[in-house]
């Protein structure tokens, strides 16, 4: 997003690695769930 | 205790951190109270004294100059478990063995005196303009910790492009030291300012990029005392949100309480690998990064021990705010981090 | 747009707070008022809090007992302990009650969350005397802290509601249901005994009277919480302690420790029973509002010191001259923005509500009667009856209704945990950019470090500040619930 106001075009594929990069974060499961689960899973061993 | 998910190390890195715990459960603990309400000369330099049997009084010097001979990650190590009890001591060792660096590194023109493990907690005087003329050292320095009461001062010429660093007997005529009026935190650490005007120096040191060694020292440094507040954080919090129960439960059982420690937990293992990256580079830049990210993990997690000891978490008695008070002073030397930041891209570009 | 003949203090808050600039096109007398306030807390802070906020609060580590009554007495010749009381009894609360304590509370704080929170505190013990339409005791205490004032005496009063084993829980009535209560006022003939501790009361140790909310059965905590008006000389009666603080250190923090101690019938603020709503709610309703211009407050005083630190300069160059530190500057304006923007809301929404029933007719009719007799035995005598009760409680609740004093409830939580949110992060911020440089400016702002981080704890808990906006705003399930008129004894 540092282009100003082509980083919002499509063509210089910023734009994608946003979005791309959002779902990374969405799956495989939320990042709540997964700390939720560390902290679950650090208590049982 | 929560478990933390197996760090894998070295045997000999292992038996490091287990006597590095136990000096400071026995020798730390005890006084974290009193080390940071009235931290005094004499009660920091007793502290200190007994970390000499981990090689901490000249961790970064090798063996055959007489050193405690620890490579940087081993150093690190004793660091981190040196914090989890109290981060004022751990940057005081951290300052003096980075003051004893130069000496490690560089050839000493003439005789070398007053640097010795004995000799502690030695002060480095950075950031600060010093300018070496003929022989004599003079400048200004804002800010450096075991700024008083120490032994020796060792100063890297800022116009020398770091291949020099003299040191400077504190008593020695023209030196000057200021405390810090009133520090927010590490207060054992005994923050302070310095002044040089012509002062003689007792050593003087070449060898390498001086300044550069004694940066990655600092940023690894406090990237490792940053994890040990995250861990203390953690088992403060951890233990007192199994303790205290509000509207029927223990509050460890509610999740928002169990994201705090989440993150502090992640923040650990985060942090430790972040840590053993950087140690085994010579450059500069995965320290500074290590440090950027630890250092800010450390404010969070030490903001959010003291949230979830609610009222409780404000008092000395407990002992959760003084991490809030140290992690902060950790994140504000030796630069800002957004002075971090940028010489990071600017150290990138320059190849 | 602004008026040219106001001070320029006065300007700047119009400008600072918009809201309150289009307002004075409307009510200039009332809105001027206001701009009155405000100029009298910062010359307060010129005078009074800035010269020794440094050394009293390094001086409170030390010696936590301490406690400067000079300042105090400074802040009578301000009249700052009669903000929250109505002009009816010679107070300052005009229709901008709430507003003007918030105003006064983020100018005060700017110099000193200490000090700030020590003449705050006091005006929070007041309002439950107030809300609950107490009147028996408002020409009798009200009266007596507005006429010591104007003699230059601070008679100060506290509230105290947090218990050692339970703070969060007794803030949200589905957690004081369960909550482990250790204090209780057991009913007795002719009043209550009252055995227990409550904690970290601020201005505890310091005030003469104190309004405290208590079960009268401690298995039964939510049906039988009730407000009391306790007197620090009642035997039995003691503070024995007070905390060391990270900040805010000005004020006192203490533990209350009530031996044996008789409270008598008169002194039950409201009903037996009706203290969850009527002791705490609406009290939280009418304060987590002013406690969010606190936070602000802080944050505006450590964004002032950090300003002043940018435009020093340091080898020929200076901060401010920096692209990143303008980019900064600019954020932690708009944060302050927004804080003043949530708090004035709410405060302004609470001034809708409580004003009505303080300007009608009626009410003030009742003031019409000779002070003499109104501060009588046997006037207060009939004002606590089980009628006079009920009859001030039909008119404060016909102006005060169940919805807006929910409404207003979660505004003020939102206002409460946004604005110390933002303000924790702006001071925080401040403190990275700066550095280990040398500058003045720093020590105030490590100040405001340790300040700010309790506005996210009292008051309670930003979390359970989430929780309150969350159960009466978004899911509807927490609803305040005003005991009507007539209502006796426990439910
Ligand atoms: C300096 C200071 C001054 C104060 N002044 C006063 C005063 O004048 N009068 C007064 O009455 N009180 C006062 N208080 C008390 C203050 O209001 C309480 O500290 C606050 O309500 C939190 O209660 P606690 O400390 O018992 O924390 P706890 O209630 O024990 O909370 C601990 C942690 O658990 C979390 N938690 C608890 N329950 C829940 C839940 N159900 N869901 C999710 N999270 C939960 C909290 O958010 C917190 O993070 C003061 C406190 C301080 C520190």
């Amino acid at each position: 997003m540092k282009w100003r106001g082509h980083g919002y075009m499509r063509d210089y594929g910023m734009e994608r690695l946003m979005r791309d990069a959002k779902y990374c974060q969405m799956y495989p499961s939320t990042s709540q769930e997964a700390l939720l689960r560390l902290l679950d899973m650090s208590e049982m061993g | 205790m929560a478990r933390l998910p197996e760090f894998r190390e070295e045997q000999e890195y292992r038996i490091l951190r287990e006597s590095a715990a136990s000096y400071a459960a026995n020798e730390l603990a005890p006084q974290a109270e009193e080390l940071d309400l009235e931290p005094a000369a004499w009660r920091v330099k007793k502290a200190i004294s007994k970390a000499g049997e981990l090689g901490m009084l000249s961790a970064l010097v090798p063996e055959e100059k007489g050193g405690g001979g620890l490579d940087d990650y081993a150093f690190c190590v004793a660091l981190e478990e040196i914090a989890v009890e109290e981060a004022g001591i751990a940057v005081a060792l951290l300052a003096h063995n980075a003051a004893l660096l130069p000496s490690a590194l560089g050839e000493f023109e003439g005789l070398i005196t007053g640097v010795g493990a004995e000799s502690y907690p030695a002060c480095l005087a950075f950031p600060g303009e010093i300018s070496l003329r003929d022989g004599k050292v003079s400048g200004k320095v804002p800010f450096a910790f075991n700024a008083v009461d120490c032994p020796f001062i060792t100063l890297i010429p800022t116009d020398e492009a770091g291949t020099r660093a003299a040191t400077v007997s504190a008593d020695a005529t023209g030196v000057s030291a200021e405390p810090e009026a009133y520090p927010l935190g590490l207060r054992a650490a005994c923050p302070g300012s310095l002044r040089l005007e012509g002062a003689e120096p007792s050593n003087l040191i070449s060898g390498g990029n001086m300044l550069e060694a004694v940066e990655r020292a600092l940023y690894l440094g406090l990237a490792a005392v940053s994890v040990g507040i995250i861990r203390n954080s953690l088992r403060k919090a951890y233990a007192y949100a199994r303790e205290r129960y509000q509207a029927g439960k223990m509050i460890i059982e509610h999740q928002q309480m169990r994201l705090f420690l989440a993150e502090m937990l992640a923040g650990v293992e985060e942090g430790r690998s972040l840590v053993r990256e950087a140690s085994s580079s010579p450059e500069l830049a995965p320290s500074m990064i290590a440090w950027l990210r630890n250092t800010a993990r450390a404010c969070q997690a030490a903001t959010d021990g003291v949230q979830i000891h609610g009222g409780y978490g404000y008092m000395r008695d407990y002992g959760m705010e003084r991490l809030m008070r140290d992690a902060k002073y950790c994140q504000m030397y030796p630069s800002t981090s957004q002075e971090a930041l940028l010489r990071l891209l600017d150290m990138s570009e320059t190849g | 747009m602004v008026a040219t003949t106001l001070s320029e203090r006065g300007r700047k808050l119009l400008r600072d707070f918009p809201a309150l600039g289009a307002l004075h096109q409307h009510d200039r007398r009332g809105i001027e008022g206001l701009i009155d306030l405000v100029e009298r807390a910062a010359e307060y802070n010129r005078t009074v809090a800035l010269p020794r906020a440094l050394e009293l609060d390094e001086r409170m580590e030390r010696e936590p007992d301490y406690f400067d009554w000079e300042m105090m007495r400074e802040a009578c010749k301000y009249r700052f302990f009669s903000l929250a009381i109505p002009e009816v009894i010679g107070g300052l609360a005009s229709k901008y009650m709430v507003t003007g304590m918030a105003l006064v509370v983020e100018e005060l704080c700017s110099a000193c969350g200490g000090i700030g929170l020590a003449i705050a505190a006091h005006s929070l013990g007041v309002a439950p005397v107030i809300a609950s339409g107490a009147m028996a005791h408002w020409d009798t205490v009200l009266h007596e802290i507005v006429e010591e004032e104007k003699k230059g005496n601070p008679v100060l009063m506290a509230y105290a509601i947090t218990e050692p084993s339970a703070g969060t829980d007794v803030e949200e009535p589905e957690f004081l249901e369960v909550a482990k209560i250790g204090l209780e006022a057991k009913k007795v003939k002719g009043g209550y005994r009252v055995n227990g501790r409550k904690c970290f009361i601020s201005g505890g140790s310091e005030a003469k009277y104190i309004t405290m909310t208590a079960a009268t059965d401690r298995s039964r905590p939510l049906e039988t919480w009730t407000t009391f008006l306790v007197e620090r000389d009642m035997e039995g009666f003691s503070t024995p302690r007070v905390e060391l603080k990270m900040g805010q250190r000005a004020c006192h923090a203490a533990e209350l420790l009530f031996e044996d101690v008789f409270i008598p019938d008169s002194h039950v603020l409201g009903y037996e029973g009706d203290g969850i709503e009527n002791g705490i709610l609406i009290i939280m309703a009418a304060s987590r509002g002013p406690v969010g211009a606190i936070a602000t407050g802080i944050a505006r005083g450590a964004f002032e010191h950090f300003l002043a630190w940018t435009r020093e300069s340091a080898n020929g160059k200076r901060p401010i001259d920096e692209d990143r530190i303008r980019m900064a500057l600019a954020d932690m304006y708009a944060a302050l923005e927004e804080n003043r923007g949530l708090y004035l809301g709410h405060s302004l929404g609470g001034d809708a509500l409580f004003r009505n029933a303080f300007t009608h007719p009626i009410f003030l009719s009742a003031f019409m009667i000779p002070r003499r007799v109104r501060a009588s035995k046997p006037y207060a005598s009939l004002l606590n009856s089980y009628y006079g009760k009920g009859l001030v409680n039909i008119l404060f609740r016909y102006f005060i209704k169940d919805d807006d004093a929910t409404d207003m409830l979660a505004k003020a939580s939102l206002a409460k945990f946004a604005c110390a949110d933002n303000a924790m992060a702006l001071v925080a911020r401040a403190l990275e950019l700066m550095g280990a440089t040398p500058s003045p400016e720093r020590r105030w702002v490590e100040k405001a470090y340790r300040d700010v981080k309790l506005t996210q704890i009292y008051e309670g808990t930003n979390q359970l500040n989430r929780l309150a906006l969350f159960n009466a705003e978004i899911a509807g399930t927490l609803k305040i619930e005003i005991p009507g008129p007539f209502k006796k004894g426990v439910r």
